[in-house]
């Protein structure tokens, strides 16, 4: 079984670092990305099991990310996408279903628990 | 014919006649002697035209001549053909002008016989020379040039000269004569020069004898006879002397000797009748007196009459009176006395019925004269007697009575009075009252005088009537006036009432609508008309309503349904929020209230109050307040998860030493970042809430700047330097808030400018303005993030600025800080260039202290007080407000020391009141001025009171604090000299005066005033 690839969008140095270590750690593969730009650039240029993008960046939010995801005819459209994000507010997460994300995670969130839910998705 | 032999002889045809042949005649001689000259000029012009041809003609036959003896020579000289050929056209030539020549001459009319012997000789030469030609030439063609020669100087020459010498003559005979003709042209020119002169003169002769003959004829005479008429003025009768002239003035003279004598008659006449007239005056005389003796025995008739006139007299003037009164009592004044008057009565009194509302009887004496005032009650409730038969028997009565005590008081001296009632009826015929006249004198009432009374008091009746008539009229009328009046009142108020009302309902920014019972529309206020941009009144609300373009909170039911429900009275009272699309796709959001509207017992609804309350900013608040939530959310949570993951790894993975290290190293960041970013989020939300306390003191403003420069020296790469003045520039500020900025500043500057190596700093005076430029050249801000860089969690987002760390509450804070000094900050950027902020600070001036009594206080209210208080003496006060600012005013000025210092100990600033005391005394120029130490606390317990120096306990009375004013003052001003600063020597000498010193000799300096005084007596 080869190794499954993942993409990380996040414009936080820090929290990229956490998550590309959380995961590289457990044989995944990582695509990082610093903002929703390179994000959508990313999405063209491999195919991923697995898309990790956090609500607010620079130049495309992860919500608006998502939505391009969805509607193009990209390789990645069905691939699970898991949003990062500090808005806590209801309407957030209802925009954010809407536009077809599968799984929606507030931060601080628990690194552990963030494999837990890799799994499933991959395994899904 | 008479008339037209007067007429040839007046005197105007006459002048007009001289004056009219004169100008007549001289206007033809004038006319005439022009035109005559003219013809002759125009003649001699002609002829000299003529003779200039001929003159031309005899001219170019000399010409001729020469020409041909100049061709045929040089055939003879150089022997070419075509010499010759011209000689011999020339001498035919010659030859026919020589024939038009003489021609001319035999047709000339002077000198015609000298020319035709002159020309015959030239033509006798002429041919001889010719023959000589022809000679010449045969022999030129044989080549004997001697033979030519001989022949030429024997012959040809002198024929030639001798042709020559003739022309030449004839030449000048004909400009002998072109002169002549042209002399005489001359002449004649100079003669019509001559005419304008000779007119001027003419005129003037004849102006002059017209004047002459004007006096002698005319105005001579006329003197003369004025002459004449002063003299008869003065009674002389002079005559003209007659002559025999038939003109006006023979004719004067004939109707003023005529007029003399017609005089002279009149006179005469009139003297002789005057004669007479006195000797008729004489008789009238005598007759006048006969006349005098008869009127005085017609006036004694004439008494007679009078008396009866009189009487008559005081009917009419009491007759007139009836009419021409408004008012009851001047009606009233006016008749009674004039009726009881001409009826010869002695008192009267007019009684009326005057029921009551109620219509019971009520009579009551409007008017009495010649009774005593107490003889009859004014108003009575019953008549009796002949007063209560009057109202029923509408007669008149009379009434023979003894006259009462009351009366006799009044008409003294009478037994018995006579009583006459007098009905007084109304046009209905009814009794409305009664007139009583009283007579005290005579006995029995007279038929005829009973008679003229009842004629007198009936008008009198009707004359009252009408004037009760009219007085109830003004009466209603005045009461309606005021009913009006009120009225007026009333719908005033009522209407101001309203317009407040209806300004009240406009000018609310809710829309408001009232609406009957079936929901149509009885009012609506403008705002309301404008969120349904059209007309409400009179339509059903539902209706109006329904066309709006409505998205309701309340998911399922309209809003029009809702209105509708209420209505029917489902609900009774209605609270609704809902969302309006207008104009602009903008959305509004508004609330909807309403209630039943009861009468005022609240038993009856009587409509509904609808009202939409406009709450879009509202909405706008609430959006902000969630974004900023949400932003702080995010801010605090992408660290705080950054640190709780790398530490839930710690915790559950076996790690490297390095990779822990790594780990704990990033925690530590991103802790110190969320440290960072509470406390700075802290401080805005302080600053931003008025919380923030600012200690404001003097900031010395190069120093600072170095203090903080040397913070950054060696902490990052770029180099930071400072350009500016090195005196010293104060701001009022907090000093740690002042630092606090510029460090945020230089953070910014710093960061944005990765890879720059240097930052700038600039301090600059500007008109009282402090201005720092902090600039940095590094990625500048993009136009479009200009507007917002000042605003809360605002980073300019782009992948240049990804790593750059930091809050986003940097420059709200310096923005918040700055603001509250007073000042402000601007920034240009450029993208790529760089960006320099300003931050823009009013200067501080230190005050100078020198002269003025020094309150060093930070309650206002409490120096105001105190500042008023010594006002009464005149005295110069500066408030400061810590003991910074007073150090540095010490300091700063060196010119004189104040004159008194009340120092409070809790300042503004962190220094207390004592730093500043322990200043003064340091400072030998100081040490002197007297302080007062007020403090609510007590001083501390080494303290001690010094001759110049007290403590006085806050809180004091302004009269203690005065009271050791004067005091210290009065200890000060007892050391011998006295030394101020330059100022005002007036206000010196006076409010030394007002210390009780007066000034003895007073020395003025450049920069001080000395000043010698002595103790005055009477002052305590």
């Amino acid at each position: 079984m080869s190794m499954k690839k993942i993409l990380i969008a996040d414009d936080e140095f820090a929290l990229r670092f956490l998550l590309t270590e959380t995961l590289a750690d457990e044989g995944y593969e990582i695509v990082e990305a610093e903002d929703g730009q390179e994000a959508v650039l990313a999405l063209g240029e491999h195919t991923f099991d697995l898309i990790i993008l956090d609500y607010m960046m620079p130049e495309k939010t992860g919500v608006e990310v998502c939505q391009w995801l969805r509607a193009s005819g990209n390789a990645n459209v069905d691939v699970p996408v898991i949003l990062l994000t500090a808005k806590t507010q209801e309407k957030d997460r209802e925009k954010a279903m809407e536009v077809g994300v599968t799984t929606y995670m507030i931060k601080p969130f628990s690194p552990l628990q963030l494999l837990d839910v890799v799994a499933d998705l991959l395994q899904g | 014919m008479v008339a037209m032999v007067k007429k040839r002889k007046s005197l105007a045809y006459r002048i007009l006649m001289l004056i009219g042949i004169g100008m007549f005649v001289f206007v033809v001689l004038m006319i005439s002697a022009y035109f005559g000259i003219n013809h002759f000029r125009k003649q001699i012009v002609a002829k000299i035209d003529d003779y200039v041809i001929i003159q031309q003609r005899a001219d170019k036959l000399h010409d001729q001549y020469n020409a041909v003896a100049l061709a045929f020579r040089g055939h003879l000289a150089f022997g070419k053909q075509e010499f010759l050929d011209e000689a011999n056209r020339n001498r035919a030539t010659f030859g026919q002008m020589l024939g038009a020549v003489k021609q001319d001459a035999a047709q000339s009319v002077q000198f015609r016989d000298e020319k035709v012997r002159l020309l015959d000789h030239v033509e006798t030469n002429w041919r001889d020379y010719e023959s000589l030609l022809e000679k010449s030439t045969m022999l030129k063609q044989q080549g004997d040039m001697a033979s030519i020669y001989v022949i030429a100087s024997e012959r040809g020459t002198p024929a030639l000269r001798a042709i020559n010498s003739d022309l030449q003559q004839i030449n000048e005979l004909y400009q002998l004569e072109l002169d002549q003709m042209l002399k005489q042209k001359e002449s004649y020119d100079s003669m019509e020069l001559a005419i304008p002169v000779v007119m001027l003169v003419g005129s003037f002769l004849s102006g002059l004898l017209m004047v002459r003959f004007l006096r002698r004829d005319v105005v001579d005479p006329i003197m003369a006879m004025e002459r004449n008429v002063q003299q008869i003025r003065y009674g002389h009768y002079v005559f003209m002397k007659e002559s025999d002239r038939e003109d006006e003035i023979g004719m004067l003279e004939q109707g003023f000797n005529h007029m003399v004598r017609e005089l002279e008659m009149r006179h005469q006449e009139l003297e002789d009748s005057n004669v007479e007239l006195i000797s008729q005056r004489d008789t009238l005389e005598s007759q006048n007196e006969e006349i005098m003796a008869q009127q005085i025995e017609l006036e004694d008739t004439l008494g007679k009459l009078t008396n009866r006139e009189k009487e008559l007299e005081l009917i009419t003037e009491y007759q007139e009176k009836l009419t021409g009164y408004v008012e009851l009592l001047p009606f009233f004044e006016g008749t009674f006395t004039s009726l009881l008057q001409a009826l010869d009565q002695d008192a009267a009194m007019v009684l009326l019925h005057k029921p009551t509302p109620t219509n019971e009887s009520r009579y009551e004496v409007v008017y009495s004269v010649g009774y005593p005032a107490s003889l009859f009650p004014r108003i009575e409730v019953e008549l009796y007697g002949k007063a209560a038969r009057i109202f029923t028997e509408k007669k008149t009565m009379t009434h023979k009575r003894t006259v009462s005590e009351m009366e006799r008081g009044v008409h003294l001296g009478y037994e018995y009075a006579i009583d006459q009632y007098f009905p007084l009826l109304d046009d209905q015929q009814q009794v409305y009252g009664f007139i009583l006249m009283t007579n005290y004198q005579c006995g029995e009432v007279e038929e005829a005088r009973q008679q003229l009374s009842k004629g007198l008091v009936k008008q009198f009746s009707l004359a009252l009537f009408a004037q009760l008539m009219n007085e109830e009229r003004r009466n209603q009328s005045a009461a309606l006036a005021h009913l009006n009046d009120e009225l007026t009142r009333e719908q005033q108020n009522l209407e101001e009432q309203r317009d407040l009302i209806r300004s009240i309902l406009e000018s609310t920014h809710e829309g408001i609508v009232m609406c009957d019972l079936e929901g149509r529309v009885v009012f609506a206020n403008q705002r309301m008309e404008e969120v349904v941009s059209g007309n409400l009144v009179g339509s059903l609300l539902t209706n109006a309503l329904a066309g709006l373009p409505v998205s309701s909170k309340n998911k399922g039911v309209s809003m029009t349904d809702i209105i509708s429900q209420f209505i029917a009275g489902e609900h009774t009272e209605l609270q609704e929020r809902f969302t309006l699309k207008l104009v602009d796709d903008k959305l509004t959001h508004f609330e909807l209230y309403a209630n039943q509207v009861s009468d005022e017992a609240g038993s009856e609804t009587r409509g509904f109050l609808f009202v939409f309350r406009d709450r879009t900013d509202e909405e706008k608040v609430d959006e902000l307040k969630n974004e900023f939530v949400s932003i702080v959310s995010h801010e605090l949570r992408t660290p705080l998860a950054t640190v709780l993951g790398f530490m839930e790894i710690l915790l559950h993975r076996q790690l490297t030493v390095e990779k822990q290290r790594k780990y704990m190293e990033i925690i530590y960041k991103e802790a110190n970042r969320l440290s960072n970013l509470i406390n700075d989020f802290l401080d805005l939300q302080r600053m931003e809430s008025g919380k923030q306390v600012y200690h404001f003191t003097p900031l010395e403003m190069t120093g600072i700047l170095s203090d903080v420069m040397e913070q950054w020296r060696g902490k990052e790469a770029h180099e930071i330097k400072l350009v500016g003045p090195t005196d010293p520039v104060y701001v009022h500020g907090d000093h740690d808030r002042v630092t606090q900025v510029l460090h945020n500043l230089i953070s910014n500057a710093v960061k944005y400018s990765p890879g720059a190596e240097q930052v700038d700093l600039s301090v600059r005076v500007k008109s009282s303005r402090l201005l720092i430029d902090v600039t940095d050249y590094g990625l500048g801000i993009p136009e479009e993030s200009q507007e917002n860089i000042f605003t809360k969690f605002y980073r300019v987002d782009n992948s240049d600025r990804r790593q750059i760390g930091g809050t986003g509450l940097g420059l709200a804070i310096v923005k918040e800080i700055v603001e509250a000094h007073g000042g402000s900050i601007r920034f240009v950027s450029q993208v790529g260039r760089g960006t320099t902020f300003t931050v823009d600070l009013p200067v501080y001036d230190v005050p100078d202290v020198a002269g003025k009594i020094v309150i060093l206080e930070d309650d206002d209210n409490l120096t105001h007080m105190i500042e008023e208080a010594l006002q009464r003496w005149s005295l110069p006060t500066v408030q400061l407000h810590s003991a910074e600012e007073a150090i540095l005013s010490l300091r700063n000025h060196q010119s004189g020391s104040p004159l008194l210092c009340i120092v409070d100990i809790q300042l503004k600033g962190p220094k207390l009141g004592w730093e500043f005391i322990s200043e003064l005394n340091q400072n030998q120029y100081y040490a002197s001025t007297p302080v007062i130490v007020t403090s609510v606390i007590e001083p501390p317990s080494h303290y001690q009171e010094k001759a110049s120096e007290k403590f006085v306990r806050k809180p004091f009375s302004v009269e203690r604090l005065l009271a050791v004013v004067q005091q210290l003052m009065k200890q000060q001003a007892e050391s011998p000299d006295f030394v101020f600063p330059v100022q005002d020597e007036l206000a010196i000498t006076e409010s030394l005066r007002e210390q009780g010193l007066e000034v003895t000799d007073i020395k003025v300096n450049e920069d001080f005033i000395e000043v010698d005084v002595k103790k005055r007596d009477n002052f305590e």
